[in-house]
C-alpha cells in the first residue's frame, strides 16, 4: 500500500472521540465515521489512519497491557497491531466494525506473544492514577488492612496482576474485556470468535479462579 | 448487580483497580505519530528492498560502486583508444575504396593505368572473386586455424 500524505485531508479528519469513555459500548455515530476513515486509509491516507489510531489506541493498549502486565510489551504490541491492521486494511471488507477488527488483530497478536513468552513473565506495571486512592470500593477493601493506603494499593495491584497472570490467556482475556474494559458478551464473542455461551462460561471460570487466588484480599 | 455477577461483587471491586493503572503522562499524545512513523519507515524499507532486487543498491555497497566506476572508466578508455587506432589504420582503405585499381591485382592495375581493357591473358586465380577476401590473410593468426571436418556416427539406442 502506498502511503499518501495529503495535508488537505488532515483538516477533514475529525478529532478522536474522548477515550476516557472507553469501557462502555461504542458510540452510535462511530461506525459511519470509521467507515469513511477506513476508506480513506485504504487509499493510503495516513492522516485518516492516524485518526483511527487515536480513536482506539487507549482501548487497544489497555487490553494488551492487562494481558501482559508489562508496559513495554504492551507498547510494542499495540503499535505492531495498528501497523498490521494498516497493512491488512485492503482485505477489510467492513463485515464487522473496524473497532472489532483491530481488536481481534491485537488480541491474536498478544496471545501469540504470550504463548512464545510462556514462563518468562516480567511485570512492568503502570502507576495508579490519583483517582485510585479516592475510589470508595478500593478504599473499603484496604482501609482496615493498613493505614498506609498508597503502599497497600501498590501491593494489591501487584497481587491482582499476579493472579491475572495465573489464568490462561483466554480466561485472562475474557476477564479483561468484560470486568476491566466493560465490553458486552456479544462484543467479546465477536472479538474472540466464539458464541456468547462460551464467553459466559469462560468468564465464570476465570472469576472463580481469581477469587481463589485473591481470597486473602476479598474477605 | 445481576445474579450472574453477585458472587463476584468483591472481586469486581478489586478488578476496578486495574482501570486506574495508567501509562506515563503524555504517552498517548505521541502514540499515533509513532505508529505512522513506523509505517513510513516500513514503506521506505520496502522500496529499498525493491531497489536491491533490481540491483540498484550501489549506495549500500561502496566497493561494488567503486569497482563499477573503474570498470566503466576502463571500458570508456579502451573504446577511445580503439576508435583512435581504427581511424588511423582505416584511412588508407577508405581512400583505396575510391580507387578501382585497389580491387584488382597489380597486372590489372597496370592495364587500367595504361588505359587498356582487361585482356584474356589474365589468369583465373588473379581475378578477384567475391568469396575470396581481399585482404592478405597470410599474417593473420586466424590463418593457422584450418577447419577440419570429421565424420561422426551417431548410434541411437533401439526402442523409444
Amino acid at each position: 500500500m502506498q502511503i499518501m500524505s495529503n495535508p488537505a485531508t488532515l483538516k477533514a479528519a475529525q478529532p478522536a472521540l474522548p477515550l476516557e469513555e472507553s469501557p462502555v459500548s461504542l458510540p452510535v455515530t462511530a461506525p459511519t465515521e470509521d467507515s469513511v476513515l477506513v476508506k480513506r486509509s485504504q487509499q493510503g491516507d495516513t492522516f485518516a489512519y492516524d485518526d483511527l489510531v487515536r480513536r482506539y489506541q487507549e482501548r487497544v493498549y489497555a487490553t494488551i497491557y492487562h494481558m501482559t502486565a508489562n508496559h513495554e510489551d504492551a507498547n510494542d504490541l499495540a503499535q505492531e497491531a495498528f501497523i498490521k491492521a494498516y497493512q491488512a486494511l485492503k482485505s477489510f471488507k467492513g463485515d464487522s466494525s473496524f473497532y472489532t477488527w483491530v481488536y481481534r488483530i491485537a488480541v491474536n497478536k498478544t496471545i501469540n506473544f504470550l504463548k512464545q513468552r510462556k514462563n518468562k513473565i516480567h511485570l512492568s506495571l503502570n502507576d495508579l492514577d490519583f483517582n485510585a486512592e479516592n475510589d470508595p470500593d478500593l478504599v473499603a477493601l484496604i482501609s482496615d488492612k493498613t493505614p498506609r493506603r498508597d503502599i497497600a494499593l501498590s501491593e494489591l495491584q501487584e497481587k491482582l496482576n499476579g493472579a491475572m497472570l495465573k489464568l490462561s490467556e483466554v480466561h485472562r482475556l475474557v476477564v479483561t474485556l468484560h470486568d476491566v474494559q466493560g465490553l458486552s458478551h456479544e462484543e467479546i464473542g465477536k472479538i474472540m470468535d466464539c458464541n456468547i455461551g462460551t464467553v459466559r462460561s469462560r468468564l465464570f471460570y476465570a472469576r472463580q479462579q481469581l477469587q481463589a487466588y485473591l481470597s486473602d484480599y476479598l474477605k | 448487580m445481576d445474579k450472574e455477577n453477585e458472587p463476584f461483587e468483591m472481586l469486581q471491586k478489586l478488578l476496578a483497580l486495574k482501570k486506574h493503572e495508567q501509562p506515563p503522562p503524555g504517552y498517548f499524545h505521541s502514540f499515533s505519530s509513532k505508529v505512522i512513523a513506523r509505517l513510513h519507515v516500513l514503506e521506505a524499507s520496502r522500496a529499498a528492498t525493491w531497489r536491491q532486487r533490481l540491483g540498484l543498491d550501489f549506495d549500500f555497497k561502496p566497493a561494488v560502486m567503486g569497482a563499477s566506476g573503474v570498470l566503466v572508466c576502463g571500458l570508456l578508455l579502451v573504446g577511445v583508444i580503439a576508435s583512435h587506432g581504427l581511424s588511423q589504420t582505416s584511412t588508407p582503405n577508405i581512400t583505396a575504396l575510391g580507387d578501382p585499381s585497389a580491387f584488382f591485382p597489380p597486372s590489372a592495375g597496370q592495364a587500367l593505368a595504361s588505359g587498356m581493357a582487361l585482356t584474356p591473358t589474365l589468369r583465373p586465380e588473379e581475378i578477384p572473386a567475391s568469396t575470396v577476401p581481399v585482404s592478405d590473410t597470410a599474417n593473420s593468426p586466424f590463418a593457422q586455424l584450418t577447419p577440419r571436418s570429421q565424420r561422426v556416427g551417431f548410434v541411437f539406442p533401439a526402442g523409444n
